[in-house]
């Protein structure tokens, strides 16, 4: 498929309260992707950084939406408009995201 | 547990490995105590779970577990160990924390270990020197300078002791100008030698002009030549007061003029015999360091390298010269040797102390911050507090306990009591005191004032 670098694909883990109880409790990994990424470039790219022993069982994928934020008075400005995608896997050891950053 | 020493000098060094229960508890009460403080982006004040803070403080965590196993561990580590650091900062390092392991080292000095030598009948010389009449007179004479009055004498031409008020004229070389109006005693070496040579027989309103007379910067080097003009504008003769019943009422030396003379000659006793005393005690000091060589613990000596310095700069300060950085590292190097000795000293007056049984009393505690309370001029109570709060009652004990070991040698040594000249026949010239030297220090600052 295409050559594109796994690491252009997945931008960033994401790291908050939630993502941490998902790969806790549920065995997923939350990461930031390319707008344009789809999920068989994403299963790729997750299997590719994380090794052998990791399989992707499922992934699924979301625009958040950018929300409007205002600086005291002037202009509505816009957070960015990001692709999240929510890996599913499977592996003999836990990944701990905090470590992946 | 397991803990291996190793000896390199006074440094011994302890790879302490610890693993179980102990260190997974320690880990995770330094994660809870962590994720109270930080704020991470992405979690809520005090939600950080602990699987990130581990991955995040990884190093903090490390190190704090290692200090809180030091300050639990410590003291058993050394009982079981029979070790002793000289002093209470310990250092370590190399920590590896691994899952519930703990591994690190932890370094610290010893106390040297020496024979004692014998300290009893150690020859000391010492001067003997009896108060003469001649030193009372000279300390009359002293008396009576001091008191020394100054009258105007219009038409006196001037003399050596005399008060003189001069308006003064520099034209330096390179053109720059400087004029005042300033008193001198003339002789009391403020002026130089050869502008005094030229005042003095002259009277008022008499000018006088000195050519090529060098000047001098800060650090006493020459920068250049001026020509000095000097104006007499007034002249006070100098008269000494009588030494009589009366002038020793004033100065409140007693009734009669042979009263004073017996109080003279006391203070001058007495002062002599402090000397004496003091002088001693250096020797004993000097003595005991001289019969020993062995290793002392660098952290003790670093201590009071610095505690010499401080005392070195207050001394400084004292005589109106500010200490800068350049001096203050040369005196380090002077003073490193004398550290090294005073270290080693106090282990062996600590050692004496310990063979003879010699203790301190809490009493003797209390007496002596009650006098420094009294030197400070404050309460007890707060000399207490000050010196519990530096950590300084341990230097007060020590500084009782080497008084009486001192004391103690005093009492057991041979001291040779012998004449000045045989003194200087034995052991060469003795050094004079350092007023000279002082005044030299001050001389470059003095000429450029002129």
């Amino acid at each position: 498929m295409s050559g594109r670098n796994p690491y252009d694909i997945l931008i960033r883990p994401v790291l908050t309260e939630k993502a941490v109880r998902l790969n806790e409790k549920e065995n997923k990994l939350v990461f930031e992707v390319a707008m344009d990424a789809n999920k068989i470039e994403i299963r790729k790219a997750v299997e590719d950084i994380l090794g052998d022993k990791v399989k992707v069982k499922e992934v699924r994928t979301m625009i958040v939406k950018p929300k409007q934020k205002r600086v005291g008075f002037g202009k509505p400005g816009y957070t960015k408009k990001w692709k999240k995608a929510i890996v599913r896997i499977e592996s003999e050891e836990p990944i701990n995201i905090a470590e992946l950053i | 547990m397991s803990v291996t020493v190793e000896e390199k000098g006074l440094v011994r060094t302890l790879t302490v490995e610890e693993r179980g229960e102990k260190i997974k508890n320690l880990v995770n009460e330094v994660i809870k105590e962590i994720s109270k403080q930080v704020n991470i982006p992405g979690f809520r004040k005090g939600h950080v779970p602990p699987s990130v803070i581990k991955a995040r403080y990884k190093d903090v965590i490390k190190e704090e577990v290692a200090k809180k196993f030091v300050s639990e561990e410590l003291q058993n580590i050394l009982q079981e160990k029979n070790l002793t650091p000289v002093s209470p900062d310990v250092t370590f390092g190399d920590i590896e924390l691994n899952g519930d392991t703990l591994k690190l080292k932890i370094a610290f000095e010893v106390a040297p270990e020496f024979e004692l030598k014998d300290y009893e009948g150690m020859e000391i010389p010492v001067v003997k020197y009896e108060v003469s009449d001649e030193d009372v007179e000279k300390a009359i004479q002293t008396l009576l300078e001091q008191r020394a009055k100054y009258e105007p004498a219009e038409d006196k031409p001037v003399e050596k002791g005399d008060l003189i008020k001069i308006h003064y004229h520099i034209i330096a070389d390179n053109g720059e100008e400087e004029e005042d109006d300033f008193e001198v005693i003339v002789g009391a070496n403020q002026l130089r030698p050869e502008i005094e040579e030229k005042i003095i027989g002259k009277k008022v309103g008499d000018e006088i002009e000195v050519e090529n007379v060098p000047l001098y910067d800060e650090q006493g080097k020459e920068f250049g030549k001026a020509t000095v003009k000097v104006k007499i504008l007034e002249v006070k003769k100098k008269i000494l007061p009588e030494f009589n019943d009366e002038f020793v009422k004033e100065v409140g030396l007693g009734e009669n003029v042979e009263e004073a003379k017996k109080k003279i000659r006391e203070d001058l006793q007495k002062k002599v015999d402090d000397a004496k005393a003091r002088e001693l005690e250096q020797k004993i000091i000097d003595e005991l360091a001289k019969q020993y060589d062995f290793e002392v613990p660098s952290s003790l000596v670093k201590a009071e390298l610095e505690y010499l310095l401080q005392d070195y700069a207050q001394q400084l300060e004292r005589i109106g010269i500010k200490p800068n950085q350049e001096m203050l590292a040369a005196a380090a190097r002077g003073l490193e040797q004398t550290a090294i000795k005073n270290v080693r000293v106090m282990f062996v007056l600590n050692k004496i102390a310990e063979k003879e049984g010699i203790e301190v009393t809490e009493e003797e505690i209390n007496k002596e911050i009650e006098e420094m309370a009294k030197a400070y001029g404050a309460t007890t109570e707060q000399m207490r507090q000050y010196l519990e709060e530096q950590g300084a009652i341990n230097n007060v004990i020590y500084t009782i306990l080497r008084r009486k070991v001192i004391e103690h040698i005093k009492e057991k040594a041979n001291i040779i009591e012998m004449t000045p000249e045989e003194y200087e026949e034995k052991y060469g010239k003795k050094e004079t005191d350092t007023a000279e030297s002082s005044k030299e220090q001050n001389q470059p600052e003095e000429a450029k004032k002129e």
